[in-house]
């Protein structure tokens, strides 16, 4: 198997591959190919990314979500003021 | 949220207790946010589908059998609605599709965990590009690395919520992850 299937089996089982028997020979590979350790070190750090950069809702969305719910003018105990 | 204290809220939210549905907003409100709106990619539209998000997630409740976990569900509702608006908007023919954030709107962005130098290079312009990868993607396969690469749910589980098999989810998050790796590889070459 070339460099091009192993990443093909990073891509589609990420890091999952570090544990799976059926990605053994991934393992090993991975050991001796730099290359393919960089492809694996970018694909975390891409999808670290998205994981970092969340878009936030807005805060009076979120006032008028809990309006249109009937939900923001109560305490916690659910008692309405 | 461990499982005993989703089983607990779901208690909750099925004895009618309106401070459990209050709970349940402010739990998921920005991931399911964040979810939309790289979905629509237009902030008017990501505030209404998230409206309609709760509206049915709350008329939805008495009927909620409770085989499937409490995010499952809603991530479900919310799943549905997004690749509903898209359809509707492919029908229409009409892009909402708004102009990159950063260079008319505030950007609502919320960092999580330790600052590395890479994170310093989070400008405005690396934000839109990384949504703008994913919107060169079909819809479902964008959707498929959402749920299963951002929001960290099971495969098995993205693939029943999405409605396709488990292999063909593997597929789609397989070219996803390849196109945003590959994009963000080509960016960052193109900046040293």
């Amino acid at each position: 198997m070339g460099c091009r299937q192993y990443i093909e089996q990073l891509c589609e089982h990420f890091e999952e591959a570090l544990s799976r028997p059926e990605c053994a020979r991934l393992r090993e590979h991975l050991e001796a190919c730099p290359e393919c350790r960089a492809y694996l070190n970018s694909l975390r750090e891409t999808i670290r990314l998205y994981r970092t950069l969340r878009h936030e809702a807005p805060a009076e969305l979120c006032q008028r979500l809990l309006a249109i719910l009937e939900l923001g003018h109560e305490d916690s105990a659910g008692n309405p003021h | 949220m461990t499982h005993t204290e989703e089983k607990e809220l779901l208690l909750r939210l099925q004895a009618g207790e309106r401070e459990a549905f209050r709970e349940l907003v402010l739990r998921y409100q920005h991931r399911l946010y964040d979810l939309l709106y790289r979905m629509l990619r237009n902030r008017t539209e990501t505030e209404d589908a998230l409206q309609e998000v709760f509206l049915q997630a709350y008329r939805g409740l008495p009927r909620f059998d409770g085989r499937s976990s409490l995010y499952t569900w809603l991530y479900r509702i919310a799943t549905n609605t997004a690749l509903m608006r898209l359809r509707r908007r492919r029908l229409k023919t009409v892009s909402l599709e708004e102009p990159p954030e950063g260079l008319a709107q505030e950007v609502h962005t919320r960092a999580q965990g330790g600052e590395t130098p890479l994170d310093r290079m989070l400008t405005t312009e690396l934000r839109e590009h990384l949504d703008r990868w994913l919107a060169e993607l079909p819809p479902l396969t964008r959707l498929v690395f959402l749920l299963r690469d951002v929001e960290d749910i099971p495969i098995g589980e993205v693939a029943a919520m999405t409605g396709q098999t488990e292999w063909a989810a593997k597929g789609r998050l397989k070219r996803a992850r390849a196109h945003v790796r590959n994009r963000l590889e080509a960016y960052l070459k193109e900046r040293t």
